[in-house]
């Protein structure tokens, strides 16, 4: 199936399941029934059908097709089950348990992920190449040694201490360690920018090898930055993945309890 | 840039994305194709350790040396492994999920866990159930099985524990708190445009079973309005769907229904007529409005009370009426030939001897009553129970066996007092009733014995029967004599109107003494019940020879009971099975003239219902107002509608019926006596029928006011105004009392 049909294929049900549910929900509530009964256990079913995608990830000798499109169900599926929550709990969230649960039911974080599912790649593509996650502190290290030669000789091959001293108060910090926590949250161009333009500027004191060792730095600056941005775009998802992730067992013990307690508090247990 | 890509090296490490330990040279890019062991530890230090065998290398130095960097070449030595991405995750999951479970564990133990587990806050009306400190176990106050209260106790049971007053029929969990029965009759009753259930449903609304939680929601917050039930679940059962009670909501039938009134009174009349003559312009608030007082249709009440409402124009005439009291037993007069006939007779008095003459009262009438020589001759009374007027054949016995029983019933009770008195009512209406009074009759009896002065029935006896010796043995015969000297002498100063006062002494000399010591007294005037007994009470009238009763006014309780006891006994007539009742009331006492049998012509306007066992004594007396515990299927209140300029004028929704319109009316009336017609006939024996229409009718006919329109209240009850919702004006919980007003049963319409 491709992307298009299968996203709408994706949409369609969910849609329908949708109506379906309300539908249903309507005629409980005219036959005077229990509404949270019923949204409670479509939105544990749904729930269920959430962790479809951790166990499909684990089932890898069993051919039931590519993640893609489970990821692409266990979105679609979270869309739904977050409307099915909103509809059991009502609004505004009644208790600090259910406060929790929604807490816990790792709604925001599952739409925050699937935002950025879709929008990462795009700013990804961006950049010339790929790296990957793993990789960067070791290509990090690696341009910064290589900034480092490059200063260093620039001072050896006469052309005076103009890039040296630059590398040693400007450039030495920004190869050597690593970004903030607000350019991980959001990257920006700005530091690239402003180096290379300070190095712009150092031109008029510089030789012919010296300016060849300027465009060297600021190509390095460049890849330099082109892997913290990939460094922090990636690591932005991978600790939203973690978090939500994480906060799916607690969900699912909070689930447990929150059932015991309401089928003991209305007297079925 | 030197660093060799590692995807192209085949000497590279491979990525391992299920692996939970990463080689710690993995970041410097170099990282070893082994990687490390599954406990984390670097395999280089695992592949020495079992290559030089060092045997003082023992299990706690390998715990240390795990993760130690050695010193040496970068690739010889071994690493300080790292956890993988998905190992962290795990990780950290596990620790939260066990965060999470101890925070739940450890907030169990508090004593204040119901606040974390409590799904919301409850209503205001129910906050104190949690905020309450001095409850344990708070939450088993409505929840059943939270605290091993046992199955059979249903969250239901534990709401009818606070609720059983507000809503006392509600352990039924039938719709609208009815009996099965009570359900059939509206399906049969009402009409289908009113109640109209899906197919199939009208057979299961008996078999379905309700509980409070199906439509009160609790822990939605303090503001949360637990009354506050949607349109949409009225229509559950009530199938008929309509968008608004703006558009498609069933006309009103006769709404607002009169019902029984049980006081009678001619609005129309009044308004064009009484009120016209006296310059008086006809304001309903003068008579409906009390302010003061809150009642379950706001301010506004059938009767604000006699004094307020009726007082200025009536309370003249009735004190007239009663002035000079009842004649409720007088002695029957015979002539002079009849005395030598009875020994009863012998001492008769003489103001009552000259002809078969004297009224026979519904009081006599009833006392006599128990005589069983009395069911013979009392049938031959007429109404006016005027002995003169008695057919001439039978008017000397008839007027000899009274007067005989008259004899007994006043030795009896001058003799036994108030005792004999209320035996002889006690006897009289349980012959008349065919069973034993019930609980109200017990108190009517009650009010008619207390203040009854037996001591004028010692006097009847003793001055003017003459018969002193006889009714007391037990007395020396000095005080008799002495007593009866007394009388006979007081009567003899009466008569002559001799001034001086001579009663209360047996010494004349004494009398003298204090004569000469006391300032001059009063003259005896003749007792005149206007001048003595201005507050009411007893005396003898010694013209007619009769006990007379002088009422206090309007709401003497002394004949009020007896008028009540004559309704009574006009409403069982047919119904005992007794045929003594005949005695009494031998006649159909349908006509307003039957009603003065008693004075004061309550009966005129008190139009008494089903007499019942209340245990209020006036409880058949005052307008009748629906108890605010007793929910009708409608609700309406007065206050809120009085401020509003527009209605302000009760005539907007009361609209008094015009002559030349009648025919409306008529016609309204012919069609529910037409219905009500073809049911009695099936629930009812033909012996009572016309009876029961009878009624019917009397009630309908009585209605003098259009019955209002829908649109007069959609002026402004529209979603936009004053709202429209279901529950605004009609109640859910009913119970059979409740269905009772509604349909009128309770107070006698019987519809």
């Amino acid at each position: 199936m491709k992307g298009l049909q299968r996203r709408l294929f994706s949409v369609t049900s969910t849609v329908f399941c949708l109506a379906a549910t309300l539908a249903v929900l309507q005629e409980v509530r005219h036959q005077l029934g229990d509404e949270s009964t019923f949204t409670g256990w479509t939105l544990l079913a749904s729930t269920m059908g959430l962790y479809l995608l951790s166990a499909r990830k684990k089932w890898i000798r069993l051919k039931l097709g590519p993640v893609a499109g489970w990821l692409q169900m266990h979105m679609y599926m979270g869309v739904f089950a977050s409307l099915v929550f909103l509809t059991h709990i009502g609004w505004p969230i009644r208790g600090k348990f259910e406060l929790a649960l929604a807490f816990a039911f790792v709604a925001f974080t599952g739409v925050v992920l699937g935002v950025l599912n879709r929008t990462t790649p795009r700013r990804l593509a961006a950049i010339p190449r790929d790296y990957s996650v793993d990789q960067i502190p070791a290509l990090q290290l690696g341009v910064a040694s290589d900034a480092h030669d490059v200063a260093m000789q620039s001072s050896v091959l006469g052309e005076g201490a103009t890039l040296s001293e630059y590398y040693q108060r400007r450039l030495l910090p920004y190869f050597q360690s690593q970004r903030s926590l607000l350019y991980t949250l959001a990257p920006t161009g700005f530091r690239r920018r402003a180096l290379l333009r300070e190095l712009g500027d150092l031109d008029r004191y510089l030789g012919e090898r010296g300016l060849q060792s300027r465009a060297n730095l600021a190509a390095m600056i460049k890849v330099k930055d082109d892997l913290d941005f990939h460094h922090a775009i990636q690591t932005r998802l991978k600790i939203l993945f973690a978090a939500h992730f994480a906060l799916t067992w607690s969900l699912a013990i909070l689930i447990a309890v929150h059932v015991v307690l309401v089928y003991r508090f209305q007297g079925a247990m | 840039m030197t660093v060799q890509s590692p995807e192209n090296d085949v000497t590279a490490s491979r990525p391992r994305p299920n692996a939970a330990w990463v080689c710690g040279r993995a970041a410097l890019g170099h990282p070893c194709t082994q990687g490390p062991g599954i406990n984390g530890r670097c395999s280089l230090l695992k592949q020495r350790s079992r290559n030089q065998d060092q045997q003082e290398l023992t299990e706690d130095d390998s715990k240390e040396a795990k993760g130690q960097e050695c010193t040496g070449g970068i690739l010889s030595q071994p690493c300080q492994p790292t956890k993988s991405a998905w190992y962290s995750r795990r990780t950290l999951a596990l620790n939260l999920a066990l965060l999470c479970t101890g925070i739940l564990l450890i907030c169990m133990v508090f004593p204040e866990r119901e606040a974390l587990y409590v799904p919301g806050g409850l209503s205001q009306s129910h906050a104190q159930i949690l905020g309450n400190t001095l409850v344990a176990d708070r939450c088993s106050l409505c929840h059943p099985n939270t605290h091993d209260l046992g199955p059979e106790i249903s969250q239901d049971d534990l709401c009818m524990n606070c609720h059983s007053a507000h809503v006392p029929d509600a352990h039924r969990r039938s719709a609208h708190d009815l009996k099965i029965d009570e359900l059939k009759q509206i399906l049969d009753r009402v009409p289908s445009q009113l109640v109209s259930l899906s197919p199939g449903k009208s057979q299961q609304l008996w078999n379905q079973e309700t509980s409070c939680a199906q439509c009160h929601r609790e822990h939605h917050g303090k503001q949360h309005d637990l009354q506050a039930i949607t349109n949409q679940r009225c229509q559950s059962c009530h199938k008929q769907q309509f968008d608004s009670f703006e558009y498609g909501h069933p006309e009103f039938k006769n709404y607002p229904n009169a019902g029984h009134r049980s006081i009678a009174f001619d609005h129309r009349s009044h308004a064009e007529k009484y009120f016209t003559q006296k310059n008086q312009s006809f304001d309903c608030r003068q008579c409906h409005l009390d302010t003061a007082k809150n009642g379950v249709v706001g301010n506004v009440f059938r009767s604000v009370g006699f004094e307020k409402a009726c007082g200025s124009c009536h309370s003249i005439a009735i004190q007239s009426e009663l002035t000079n009291g009842w004649a409720f037993l007088q002695v029957p007069c015979l002539p002079e030939a009849d005395l030598t006939m009875s020994l009863e007779f012998s001492e008769w008095p003489r103001g009552a001897v000259f002809d078969y003459d004297g009224k026979v009262s519904f009081a006599l009438r009833l006392l006599l009553s128990t005589d069983p020589e009395m069911s013979t001759v009392l049938p031959k009374l007429p109404r006016s129970g005027d002995l003169s007027r008695v057919r001439q054949n039978d008017r000397p016995l008839v007027a000899r066996k009274i007067a005989q029983s008259f004899r007994r019933l006043v030795n009896e009770i001058a003799a036994g007092g108030q005792v004999a008195w209320r035996k002889r009512l006690e006897a009289a209406l349980e012959l008349s009733l065919g069973r034993d009074p019930n609980y109200h009759e017990q108190a009517l009896l009650q009010k008619l014995t207390i203040g009854l002065p037996p001591d004028l029935f010692r006097h009847m006896e003793q001055q003017w029967f003459r018969t002193v010796n006889r009714i007391t043995d037990s007395d020396s015969l000095q005080e008799t004599l002495s007593t009866r000297l007394r009388h006979v002498s007081a009567q003899l100063q009466q008569e002559s109107d001799e001034t001086e006062l001579i009663l209360g002494s047996d010494n004349d000399t004494s009398i003298l003494e204090s004569d000469a010591e006391e300032p001059k007294l009063q003259k005896l005037a003749r007792l005149q019940a206007s001048r003595h007994l201005p507050e009411g009470g007893w005396y003898l009238d010694e013209q007619l020879l009769a006990v007379r009763y002088v009422a206090q006014g309007h709401a003497d309780p002394f004949l009020a009971a007896w008028s009540e006891l004559l309704h009574i006994l006009e409403s069982h007539r047919g119904e005992g099975e007794g045929q003594h009742d005949s005695h009494v009331l031998p006649w159909r006492s349908t006509d307003a003239a039957d009603r003065a049998f008693v004075p004061g012509s309550c009966l005129e306007c008190h139009q008494l219902g089903k007499t019942s066992g209340a245990n209020d004594i006036w409880a058949n007396w005052r307008a009748k107002i629906r108890p605010a515990s007793v929910r009708q299927f409608t609700k309406f209140d007065h206050t809120p509608h009085l401020t509003v300029p527009a209605v302000n004028d009760c005539r907007y929704c009361h609209k008094l019926e015009s002559l030349p319109s009648q025919d409306g009316n008529q016609q309204v009336f012919k069609n529910l006596l037409a219905d009500e017609m073809a049911r009695s006939l099936e629930s009812q024996p033909l012996a009572n029928h016309m009876v029961h229409l009878e009624g019917y009718a009397e009630d309908y006919l009585s209605c003098e006011f259009v019955p209002m329109q829908r649109s007069q209240c959609v002026a402004c009850h529209r979603p936009d105004g004053a709202g429209s919702g279901c529950t605004q004006c009609h109640n859910y919980h009913v119970g059979s009392e409740g269905f009772q007003w509604s349909t009128g049963e309770l107070h006698g319409v019987g519809k």
